[in-house]
Parts: structure tokens; C-alpha cells; sequence
């Protein structure tokens, strides 16, 4: 529905009560029963790092289903036994079946993460879990079931720790091609006791080994052949990591709007990579001039957990990084022209994150108010601490911050938040289609947890859903802007991000107490640009490329 | 030992001289003669070496110096031993000979006997501070220490040649150190290092003689004021060293409880508070901040960490006025000039900024810290290539402190080194 911009707008709302913020949880109501397997001591690095959660609609009914990872411990591994991941298939009620087994994915690997991308441009979105020992990629046969065609597609040759993938059409052929980095080159049959070196202390207390210490991995660049198969480019490319830092989180994104597909990798406890493209299949890394490489100190931090948002509204993507506890989350202002800032202190981000091991962490809009808030998700790694007296915990609370829409942010972590558990894997999006955001948290020990935002009744919201024709057909990197008066807001289609997760590929954007907006822009991977004006709040639009709203 | 036992002489013509262990120890003659010559006694042995003048002086005492001449050029330094020692009997004013004596006592081993002839050159020619250094050295072997830290004493600041010196300057220290006078070895050491900065052997024996300083006045302390609130501060400084950050606050507030205006306690404690990872405690560090600033209104340090806190929370009016402070009162404050740029920064001013940190780069090249935040800034002011210049300087001052840690973790073997930032992330 396209009308022309009136009186009838209002503006964006600037909702005054913090209530807005608080989510209720609604795990119990979804019938989810989902639990990632962990062993009780955490022995072993690899036992930590699991829990990726990916949100997709894999059987097309319009409605978001949810893919859970899971990881077996090293104990359960030397055994043979391995982790069930889930899928829940979304029963439009508010409630999810398990249908792992029948979609095919119930045992993937050791698994990490997901990640989803349509890599034959079939209009379905397929599924790529990272892994202890590569990658698998599910092809989705359009049946509510999937095809792991890893060794077809000649992916095999992943035998890596693969953790936060992403798939991105980065030479512009319409085919998305996939990012793989890799984390610790690990031997499960020489791993280090806990305890048993320097690096395997932690406050004195003797903890699990890594990733100080241990050896790093280089990371994947994997170009889609547009027939099903992959060839590995890498080097070519520029993004193998010869350093090989401990690669954690890939996001695409054209950070500098040059039209040409950027990526930046998250490497735990090292430098981040900002490789900027090129052109030519060729990419360059420049994260230290680009200031994104270090904290505002110069300092590497424990990068974990990657999100990306046009929170200040200036419609370029700024990132937002957890770490470890005892440093910051950091967020790296974007200033233009691949120049960013660490603001966090400023910003008011980094001192509520100091005490906690972060993880998955997103940029979302909880109250539909038109600016995008901060979720980050905690849990440490070390069970050990709990009886150590270090004013810590395993089990850690979550934390939310309120975009103050000055560039700051306030932590308003409501109560449902405070509940300690130990998370990894954040994804968001509209579980239930009503134009309220939902989060769902990936829990390392148990059960996940779910959560729903509870935006002011006045508070107005759009969502787009993009197919693209000539360009990758998800349309992942695609952009779209919305503009209410002389404010605007941009989104961008995403492949993977926060941490070893997938969010809803729809573009949800909160309107304030404006049912109408001035103006759309989509941006469409290829170049194409497209303009609306006059769009009614509250729908969920669909948009092929080229085409008009629907 | 750098006086090598192996003696080498050579004699140089008229003006002979010297050339004694390994070719470094040289005693020019004509030097000590000419500069004994205005001020020292009236010496007919300068005169020596001048043939015109031999007539005027015994011709057995003049054909004794000659043959001593000749048995060092032939490398026969006993028999010129006894030539010198003809020509030094004859004429005790006689510097080149009581000089080339002492020294070849000295090397044949003979400190005790060296020692006359040696204080005897030393008092014709007592601005010849190597020939006091020999005095000094024989007077330590020859078990007079009280006489050879005064000689050694006397010879350093004057001694160029760095062997000579580096051996003079550190057989004092330890001679001093050994008399228990750790301010005597604190200020040979000192002397050494100036003009030997990068020598290990001297940096290790500035390492040895402080700590054993601040040893001996921990010591003292514990014994003057076991219950003092000094005593906690100082124990606290030596848990903090050894990494026990938890008894170290416990000490500096028994301190603070001794004494709430000890000088620097509150400080130190807001110091670990603020490192620590309780939240309580980090809650704790901004009020003893205050504390240190209420006893001391002239305490640049905590008015820049007060700065820190306010930045950290964003209050930049606050942080402003509080590095503004600290830069009045301390203008090459680099922490506050830092402090002041970041908040320059985030509120615009970014032109500002610039001198600040450009003025800590110039005091302070080696800033790591500096050159990252200026980079930064660089790229703010879009001047790309300054910016990579400075991250460039970083990055190579950055793997230079890398290297060093590298080179401390290497060296910490025992697991009791282990500490947590060893550790995961």
C-alpha cells in the first residue's frame, strides 16, 4: 500500500517510559525444550564455544522457525555419542514443534553456529552450521526438509574450527559465497589439561586452556561457482588470515558505501580484520587505520560477538563487539569513509559490561520508538569461578541498553533480563508476525530463552521482506531506508552476526506514533536503487527487485 | 675482570707510554708530565724524557729510564720493573717512573707494592684518574677496601674509557654495598649509568642496589613503625609488585585507617579499587579519588583519574573541568593531556585536541598510548596519511613492549608466575 506523505505524520515517537523496554519471557508458552549439552567443568575450550541460534523461515510459510546448535562434550565425543541440534518449526500459535529429525538436520557435526544464505538463488533459504571440524551446508529441498550437500558443493575441505560463518555475493555474481573463519587449531587428542600451563589459569584458579596459548587457524573465503559447488579463494582474496588470529565472527557489509561488499571478522583476544573491497575478487585489510582493529586504548580485546546498526541514524552501520569480562563491550562508531570510533565509554555501554563475559549481542528497536537499542548476552566460561570468590559467576544476566537517540545509551536491564543463565547464540526477529520484536537466546547449559518486546500500543512499526532478481536472491547486504520528516533510519539484509547467529532476514523498523512514511530507499546489492513514498505503517511488505511493494 | 693478566707494553718514542691489558690501560707519559708540570711539584723526571735536559740529571739515572724504555719495547717487563724502580728510588718526584712502576706491579700482582708508587703518581698527578682507579684497584686486593672505595670514589667521574670505568664504577658498588652503604653504591650506580644506559651489567647492578635500598628502608620501617600506617602503605607496594592485589588493599586500608591523611594512600587504594573486578569495590575507587584530592587539592594524579571516571560515564563537562585541573597544576601531565584530548574529541573539538596530544608525543615519543589516540584523531580530521604514520608508530613501539613481555614471560619459568591476564582473553 503506497499512499503519498500528508499530514498524517506525526514523526517518531520519543517514548519517555522505560517500561517500553521490558520484554516478558515467554520460553514456557513456546513449547520449546531444547537443551545444549555441556559438560559440567568445562574442561576444554571447545566444550565453551557452542550455541549459535539461527532464526529462518526454511519452509516458506511466512512465518520464522528457529534452529538450535548443539555441541557434544569432548567426553561424549571420545565416545561416539553425539549432540542433537534442533529445529522448531513455527506453529503460527506461539508455539514450535521439533521437526529436527524430519527436516534432516538433527546431526550436523559438532556443532557451533548457522548461518543462512540462498546459495542457488531458488528463493529458499539454506543453511550453513559451522563446526568443530568445518562446515556442513544444508541445501533446502522446498519440502520442509534439507539435503546436507557439504561434499558436493566441495566444502568438505573445511576441517577447520569454522565458527561465525556468513554467506555475501562479495564479486557481485548474484551467488552468495561463503566466510568461514576459523578459531583454534585444536587436536582432541593432545589437548591440554586444565591447569596445566600459564595460559590455563585464570585468577589462579586452574581453568580450562585457550585461546592464549594455543594455536590459531586461518580463515575461509569460499566463492560460490553459481552451479553448486565452492571454490576455495582465500589467499587470492586477501582474507586467509596468514596470522592466524583466533577468527570468531564474519558480518558483510559495504561499511564505506562504495557499492562493493566489505567484511569484518571478529578475532578473539587479536587484532579485527576490516578487509575493504577491491573490486576484482581482491580485498585489503586495513582494521588498524580504519580504527577498528583495537579498543580506544590500542589494546586487542577478547572479540566475541559481532552486531551492526545504523544506531545514530546516519545510515551508516556502526558495530557493536562483546568481550570478555573485566574489558568492554566496545562500539566503533561509524564516521565515514572506513574511519571508526571506539565510543563506548561515551556512549555509556562499556562500564555495565565490564563484569560480564559477553556474547551474542544484537542492535534492535524493543519499543518500535524508531531507534534501535543494544542486547547483549552474557555467561562466562569457566564453571570454576563459582567457587573461586572473584565477585563472579557462571551464570551471568543479560543486559539491555536504551538508545537515548543522543548517541547514548542507558542500561535499563529489566527483570526478566536478571535471570542468570549462561548464554552464547542471540538472534532477533518477528517470531509471531506482529510487529514486535522477538529475542531468542542460545543458552551454553539448558534450555534457551525467549523473549518477547513489549513496544507502547501507540508506537507504529514496518517490515520489509526483500527478493532480489538480478541480485543475490535473499538479498542479503540489500539496504533499505525508511524517512519520516528530516529523520531516517537504515537496515541491511544479514547473514549471520552477533554470535554464531542468524537473524530474521526482514528489515523491521519502528515508526514512533508515525503510521505513515515519507520515504522508502532500497538499495539492492547490484546497484539497483528504488524509491517509495507515502508507505503505511504497521505491514509486512514484500519487495522483489524491481518490483513494486506488495 | 676486564684488567687482563696478559701485559703488553710498548714503548712510543720519546713520549712513551703504557699500553698494559689488552691495549686499553694507557699511561701516556708525556700527558702526565706536561699536565703535572703548572700545578704539581717541581718534577725533574718530566724533564726526563727530554734529552736536552738529561745532562742536567745523573746519567745513571737517565740511562736506568732509557733501558726500562727499551726492556718494554722488547716486552721484558720485569727487568724494566727494576729499571723504574732504580729511576723512582733516585727520583721519587719522578711520575713516569712511579707511574709505569706502579702499574707493572700491579699487573705482575704485586698490590701491595704497587700501592706507594701508584699514590705517589696519583699525588703528581692527581687529575690522572686512571692511575687512581689502579690505586684503587690495588688497594682492594690488597685487602684495604676503606682506601680503595675512597680512590675508586674519587677516580670515577673522571674516568672516560668506558672498560675502565664500567670496572672502577662496579667494583665500588659492590664495595659499597658490601659496607652497607647502599647511598654510596646508589650514586656509583647512577654515575655508571649515565653514561652506560644500556650496559646489562650496569642496569643489573642499579636493579640490585635499589631494590636492596628500598629493602633496607622496609626494613628500617618495620622496625621504627611496625604498626604504622607507613608500614601497611609500603607492604602494600610490595603485595601490589608481587600481584596479590586483595592483600594489598587490605593493607593500604589498615593505612588509611592509621592515618587518613597519609600522603598518597588514598590514592593507591582508589588505584586497586578502581583495577578491581567486584563492582562494589570499582564503586569504591571514585570516593577515596575525592579522599586523596581533599587531602591534597594539588594532586594532579587523582584529579586526572577523577576525570577518567566522569569521562567513562560520560559526563564530559565534568571530565573536562577535572583534566583542566590536573593540566593547571601539572602542565605535562600526559594522563590528563590524554584525558583532555579524548573529551575534546567526543564533544567536537577536535582541533583542540591536537596540540594536547602532539605535546605529549614531543615530551614523551615513546607514548604508546598517544600515537594510538592521535591516529584516531587523524582520521577524525581526515588526514588519512597522518593517521597511518600513527599507527604505524604505534604499532612498531606497540611489538617493542611485546617483545619485552615476551622476553619477562620466557624468563618467569616458576607457575607461581602465572597471573590472569595470562589467562583466557
Amino acid at each position: 500500500m503506497v499512499l503519498t506523505a500528508s499530514a498524517m505524520r506525526c514523526g517518531f515517537a520519543q517514548t519517555k517510559t522505560l517500561d517500553a523496554a521490558a520484554m516478558t519471557d515467554i520460553t514456557a508458552s513456546t513449547g520449546i525444550h531444547f537443551n545444549h549439552l555441556a559438560s559440567p567443568d568445562q574442561k576444554f575450550i571447545v566444550e565453551s564455544m557452542s550455541g549459535g541460534v539461527a532464526l529462518l523461515d526454511f519452509d516458506g510459510d511466512g512465518w520464522l522457525d528457529i534452529y538450535f546448535t548443539n555441541a557434544p562434550s569432548v567426553a561424549m565425543a571420545q565416545a561416539g555419542t553425539k549432540a542433537r541440534s534442533s529445529l522448531y518449526r513455527n506453529n503460527h500459535d506461539g508455539t514450535f514443534t521439533d521437526v529436527s529429525e524430519k527436516a534432516g538436520v538433527a546431526n550436523p557435526c559438532w556443532a557451533m553456529g548457522a548461518a543462512v544464505g540462498d546459495i542457488d538463488n531458488d528463493g529458499w533459504p539454506d543453511l550453513a552450521v559451522s563446526c568443530f571440524g568445518g562446515v556442513v551446508l544444508y541445501r533446502n529441498n522446498r519440502d520442509g526438509t534439507f539435503t546436507d550437500v557439504t561434499k558436493k558443493a566441495g566444502l568438505d575441505i573445511d576441517k577447520g574450527w569454522a565458527t561465525g560463518v556468513a554467506f555475501g555475493d562479495y564479486d557481485g555474481d548474484g551467488f552468495v559465497d561463503l566466510f568461514v573463519p576459523h578459531y583454534v587449531d585444536l587436536d582432541l587428542e593432545h589437548l591440554p589439561a586444565p591447569g596445566s600451563q600459564k595460559t590455563c589459569m585464570y585468577h589462579e584458579v586452574p581453568v580450562q586452556c585457550g585461546p592464549r596459548g594455543l594455536k590459531g587457524a586461518p580463515d575461509t573465503l569460499y566463492r560460490n561457482n553459481g552451479d553448486g559447488t565452492f571454490t576455495e579463494v582465500s589467499v587470492v582474496a586477501g582474507v586467509n588470515d596468514p596470522q592466524k588470529f583466533f577468527g570468531m565472527q564474519a558480518v558483510w557489509s559495504d561499511f564505506d558505501g562504495d557499492g562493493k561488499l566489505d567484511l569484518f571478522v571478529a578475532n578473539d583476544g587479536e587484532p579485527n580484520f576490516l578487509y575493504r573491497n577491491e573490486g576484482a575478487g581482491k580485498f585489503k585489510e586495513i582494521g588498524a587505520d580504519a580504527g577498528i582493529a583495537l579498543s580506544e586504548n590500542g589494546q586487542e580485546q577478547a572479540n566475541m560477538g559481532v552486531a551492526i546498526g545504523d544506531y545514530m541514524r546516519t545510515g551508516r552501520q556502526s558495530i557493536a563487539i562483546t568481550h570478555f569480562s573485566e574489558d568492554y563491550a566496545v562500539l566503533y562508531r561509524n564516521e565515514g569513509g572506513m574511519n571508526f570510533t571506539d565510543v563506548a565509554h561515551g556512549a555509556g555501554i562499556a562500564k555495565s559490561t565490564l563484569p560480564y563475559v559477553g556474547w551474542g549481542d544484537a542492535f534492535l528497536d524493543t519499543a518500535n520508538r524508531g531507534l534501535l537499542d543494544l542486547m547483549v548476552v552474557n555467561g562466562h566460561v569457566y564453571p570454576q569461578v563459582d567457587n573461586a570468590k572473584l565477585a563472579t559467576s557462571y551464570k551471568e544476566p543479560k543486559l539491555l541498553f536504551w538508545n537515548n537517540g543522543d548517541g547514548t545509551f542507558r542500561d535499563v536491564s529489566f527483570p526478566a533480563l536478571q535471570v542468570r543463565q549462561v548464554s552464547r547464540g542471540l538472534a532477533v526477529g518477528d517470531l509471531f508476525n506482529t510487529g514486535r520484536l522477538n529475542v531468542v537466546v542460545e543458552n551454553l547449559t539448558g534450555e534457551p530463552m525467549v523473549l518477547q518486546t513489549n513496544p507502547p500500543k501507540g508506537n507504529h512499526w514496518v517490515s520489509f521482506q526483500l527478493e532480489g532478481t538480478k541480485s543475490n536472491r535473499l538479498a542479503l547486504n540489500a539496504t533499505v531506508t525508511v524517512r519520516i520528516g528530516k529523520t531516517q533510519q537504515m537496515a541491511e539484509v544479514l547473514s549471520g552476526g552477533s554470535y554464531l547467529s542468524q537473524s530474521d532476514l526482514r528489515l523491521h523498523f519502528g515508526l514512533g506514533d508515525s503510521f505513515l512514511i515519507d520515504g522508502v530507499v532500497v538499495k539492492w546489492p547490484d546497484g539497483l536503487e528504488q524509491r517509495f513514498v507515502g508507505v503505511v505503517a504497521d505491514r509486512f511488505y514484500r519487495l522483489k527487485e524491481g518490483e513494486g511493494l506488495r | 675482570m676486564w684488567l687482563s693478566s696478559i701485559v703488553k707494553l710498548v714503548m712510543n718514542g720519546v713520549c712513551g707510554y703504557l699500553a698494559l691489558a689488552g691495549c686499553f690501560w694507557m699511561v701516556p707519559s708525556c700527558a702526565l708530565s706536561g699536565q703535572v708540570g703548572s700545578g704539581g711539584p717541581t718534577h725533574r723526571d718530566t724533564a726526563a724524557m727530554n734529552g736536552a735536559q738529561d745532562s742536567a740529571r745523573g746519567a745513571g739515572v737517565a740511562e736506568h729510564e732509557r733501558r726500562a724504555r727499551e726492556y718494554l719495547q722488547q716486552r721484558q717487563p720485569e727487568l724494566a720493573r727494576k729499571e723504574f724502580a732504580i729511576v723512582a728510588e733516585a727520583e721519587p718526584g719522578n711520575l713516569d717512573a712511579q707511574a709505569n712502576l706502579g702499574v707493572l706491579l700491579y699487573f705482575d700482582g704485586q698490590y701491595q707494592e704497587a700501592i706507594p708508587h701508584l699514590k705517589a703518581a696519583v699525588a703528581l698527578a692527581p687529575q690522572q684518574a686512571k692511575l687512581q682507579a689502579l690505586l684503587g684497584f690495588s688497594e682492594r686486593r690488597a685487602g684495604d677496601v676503606a682506601a680503595a672505595r675512597s680512590d675508586l670514589a674519587a677516580a670515577l667521574p673522571g674516568l672516560t674509557e668506558d672498560k675502565v670505568r664500567k670496572q672502577a664504577g662496579l667494583e665500588l658498588v659492590e664495595m659499597d654495598t658490601a659496607a652497607n652503604d647502599l647511598p654510596a653504591a646508589a650514586s656509583a650506580v647512577a654515575q655508571l649509568k649515565a653514561t652506560m644506559p644500556a650496559d646489562a651489567e650496569v642496569l643489573y647492578a642499579a636493579y640490585r642496589v635499589y631494590t636492596d635500598l628500598a629493602g633496607e628502608a622496609l626494613l628500617d620501617l618495620s622496625l621504627a613503625g611496625p604498626e604504622s600506617a607507613q608500614m601497611h602503605q609500603a607492604i602494600a607496594h610490595e603485595l601490589v609488585k608481587a600481584r596479590d592485589n586483595a592483600a594489598a588493599l587490605t593493607n593500604l586500608r589498615a593505612a588509611v585507617a592509621a592515618d587518613p591523611h597519609l600522603p598518597g594512600a588514598h590514592f593507591e587504594l582508589a588505584e586497586l579499587l578502581v583495577a578491581s573486578t567486584a563492582p562494589a569495590e570499582k564503586a569504591e575507587a571514585q570516593g577515596q579519588y575525592e579522599l586523596a584530592l581533599k587531602d591534597n587539592p594539588r594532586d594532579d594524579k587523582a584529579l586526572t583519574r577523577l576525570g577518567d571516571l566522569a569521562a567513562d560515564k560520560g559526563d564530559h563537562a565534568a571530565a573536562m573541568k577535572r583534566y583542566q585541573d590536573a593540566l593547571a597544576l601539572q602542565p605535562e601531565s600526559a594522563d590528563a593531556a590524554i584525558g583532555m584530548a579524548h573529551e575534546l574529541v567526543e564533544t567536537g573539538k577536535t582541533d583542540a585536541a591536537l596540540p594536547l596530544l602532539l605535546g605529549v608525543i614531543k615530551a614523551d615519543p615513546t607514548n604508546v598510548l598517544a600515537h594510538y589516540r592521535l591516529s584516531a584523531l587523524y582520521r577524525r580530521l581526515h588526514r588519512p596519511e597522518d593517521a597511518k604514520r600513527e599507527v604505524a608508530e604505534y604499532e612498531k613501539l606497540k611489538a617493542t613492549r611485546e617483545k619485552l613481555r615476551g622476553v619477562y614471560d620466557s624468563l618467569r619459568n616458576s607457575p607461581g608466575g602465572m597471573k590472569s591476564d595470562d589467562a583466557k582473553n
